[in-house]
């Protein structure tokens, strides 16, 4: 197993589109991050009164007033507008307030792994090349022929890549740490946060990483039946859709007696368990994320068991796809 | 690269009693097509065992079956002993080259090596040097660096001879080694091939180059339809297309030779020199015994000579259909 590692590390060091993916990806999530943080700091301009009441005389309201009239009517209305806009941009300096708290220290850090929907559908994209380039350049048989054992050889695929999933969220959280204080020095205004909760924080990376192995077990089970990458990711996302078609449907609504269903599929059950998790470690990016709420609480033990059910579920398909498969290329 | 001054190229200390290669009933169906329609095979240790059959008589059929690259619908096959299957560990003693040769096109010469290497458990320090060491011999050094995805057939071929020879496996098999090469590249892959068997490794060679045949199989199996039609020394073979052409000065001497040698004998043009002639299909070493047979009948044969088929002929004969052979002029 350690050969096949070794093996794979040292192809996968030389593939050039692999590494452009991979920085790619760690670029467009700090620009997530980035491009949210800058709408969320945006300050409204203050109250314009010349503007105002501009506006005013050109909206003809003052016709057929007397000129003392139509003066004291629009001061009363400029003075108005000024307490409600001034009450209103209290309150939405407040939400500001409270908004920036998500892009500091500790909670930039699940902010940052938020803002990362992207690197999990390139995981999926870099596990069905992984698997499907074996079937686009022939090289299948001569891998198999090195590696022999074909369990081993599907395994060492999978570890190799769980490894660059881990390192690909570590480097994410380092962001996380990173990117706050280069805004701090920057003079971007970053108010304190509030903690996290530690282990719940610390369930939820690990839950984050279990989550994009059954993701790139769905995409090397589909490479290895379909003998071709390039439909995972495609496939992912009909298959997303087509669950959440099935999950909205009126059987399955709160109350009704099959409305714990939707949350056995697997990314519904994944978004459930990301989201418990979020707010678990109180994190207050999640606390924004509008989601349905869900109709049983089946507790964390079960829906991590959901989430790790059907990865072994797509595991277990490959494997034995890949140990029964006859080799023609 | 270990070569002694006969040539040889060593392999590993492999204590082999009974066959290298056995297959009892070996078919192979695609859907409705029979690629394999039940091999026996027996292949000895040591030597060059040739494989022989036209384009689509299932020769790499056999071979990825005896790789565990496909899975039988009938029969088995063993190597060494041991029970094929898809993953089986005996396969790691094998070396392979199998038609249109695939190789990572991103990495280079040297770096495939080391990849396929690594995976079949070559260590890095031994790897470094031998890679080296095999680029050499097959003539890629200069290329060494060179990425594979710009390489011509030929150059693959012998990149994928390389990676054979990497671990000196005990037991080699080629599936027409000598695709795509330039003459020169033909005279070294064959001289390669020598040196292999010469070094104690047991070769296992699928072409349908005759001369290669010729020069370096010690036994051979002929293929036709997923059939084996002929199989033994190619010397042996060769006996069978033996017969012996006797000319007599009379038809009435002629015809009373066909009554004393039987079925044996067909008539045959005579000739320039006239008269006329008999055909006999007796091995060459039956000539002095049907002369003295003759003699003692008191008939004398003007001329009596050894017609020997070649390997071609004998080759045509077993593998192309009777209605397709063409009419003897």
């Amino acid at each position: 197993m350690r050969n096949l590692l070794r093996a794979d590390w040292l192809r996968l060091r030389r593939r050039r589109d692999f590494w452009v993916i991979l920085i790619g990806i760690t670029i467009v999530t700090v620009v997530t991050f980035l491009g949210a943080y800058r709408s969320d700091a945006m300050v409204f301009p203050p109250f314009n009164e010349v503007e105002f009441g501009q506006m005013l005389d050109e909206s003809g309201m003052f016709e057929g007033m007397t000129a003392e009239e139509a003066a004291a009517q629009r001061a009363q209305m400029i003075e108005d507008q000024r307490a409600q806009e001034e009450q209103e941009a209290a309150a939405r300096e407040v939400q500001r307030q409270l908004d920036l708290r998500k892009y500091a220290f500790p909670q930039s850090l699940l902010t940052m792994l938020g803002s990362a929907i992207l690197p999990f559908l390139a995981l999926v994209l870099v596990a069905s090349m992984a698997v499907g380039d074996e079937f686009r350049f022939g090289t299948l048989r001569t891998s198999l022929l090195a590696a022999s054992n074909r369990r081993r050889f599907l395994a060492a695929r999978m570890i190799s890549m769980t490894v660059i999933a881990a390192g690909l969220i570590a480097t994410i959280l380092v962001l996380g740490v990173l990117v706050p204080v280069i805004l701090a020095i920057s003079g971007a205004e970053v108010p304190p946060a509030p903690p996290l909760n530690l282990p719940a924080t610390a369930l939820l990376v690990a839950v984050d990483v279990l989550v994009v192995v059954g993701l790139m077990a769905f995409a090397v089970m589909v490479a290895l039946i379909l003998r071709t990458g390039t439909l995972s990711v495609v496939l992912l996302l009909i298959y997303g859709l087509i669950e959440l078609y099935v999950a909205n449907l009126p059987i399955f609504a709160i109350g009704n007696y099959l409305a714990a269903v939707p949350q056995f599929f697997f990314i519904q059950g994944i978004r459930a368990v990301q989201l418990r998790l979020a707010t678990d470690a109180g994190s207050l990016a999640s606390s924004s994320d509008s989601f349905s709420p869900m109709a049983v609480d089946l507790g964390l033990p079960v829906m991590i068991a959901i989430v790790l059910a059907w990865t072994l579920l797509f595991l277990s398909i490959a494997d034995r796809r890949i140990r029964s498969m006859d080799v023609t290329e | 690269m270990e070569t002694n001054v006969a040539g040889s190229i060593a392999v590993g200390p492999a204590a082999i009693t009974g066959p290298v290669i056995e297959t009892r009933g070996l078919r192979k169906r695609f859907d409705e097509a029979v690629a394999v329609g039940g091999i026996d095979l027996a292949v000895p240790a040591g030597g060059v065992y040739g494989f022989l059959g036209p384009n689509g008589a299932g020769k790499t059929t056999t071979i990825r079956l005896l790789l565990g690259l496909l899975r039988p619908t009938a029969g088995s096959c063993r190597l060494f002993g041991e029970l094929v299957e898809p993953g089986a560990p005996v396969l790691s003693r094998v070396g392979a080259l199998i038609e249109r040769p695939a190789f990572y096109p991103y990495l280079s010469a040297i770096d495939n090596l080391r990849v396929f290497g690594t995976a079949r458990g070559i260590t890095a320090i031994v790897l470094g040097e031998r890679a080296r060491e095999v680029l050499e011999q097959v003539g890629l050094a200069a290329v060494a660096r060179r990425k594979v995805g710009g390489f011509s057939t030929g150059m693959l071929q012998r990149l994928a001879l390389g990676l054979v020879l990497l671990d000196r496996p005990a037991l080699v098999i080629l599936d027409e080694p000598t695709n795509g090469l330039d003459p020169n590249g033909v005279v070294d892959v064959r001289r390669l091939i020598a040196g292999m068997a010469a070094g104690g490794a047991t070769v296992f060679l699928s072409t349908h180059v005759l001369p290669e045949v010729e020069q370096l199989c010690d036994r051979v199996a002929i293929l036709r339809d997923g059939v084996v039609v002929a199989e033994g020394a190619p010397r042996s073979l060769l006996r069978e297309g033996e017969r012996l052409f006797i000319r007599f000065d009379t038809a009435e001497q002629a015809a009373a030779a066909m009554a004393i040698l039987g079925s044996a004998a067909t008539e045959s043009p005579p000739g320039p020199n006239g008269g006329a002639a008999i055909l006999l299909e007796v091995p060459a070493a039956e000539a002095s015994r049907v002369n003295r047979r003759l003699a003692e009948a008191a008939i004398h044969p003007a001329e009596l000579t050894i017609q020997r088929q070649s390997l071609e002929a004998v080759f045509r004969e077993l593998t192309i259909e009777s209605d397709e052979r063409p009419v003897p002029s």
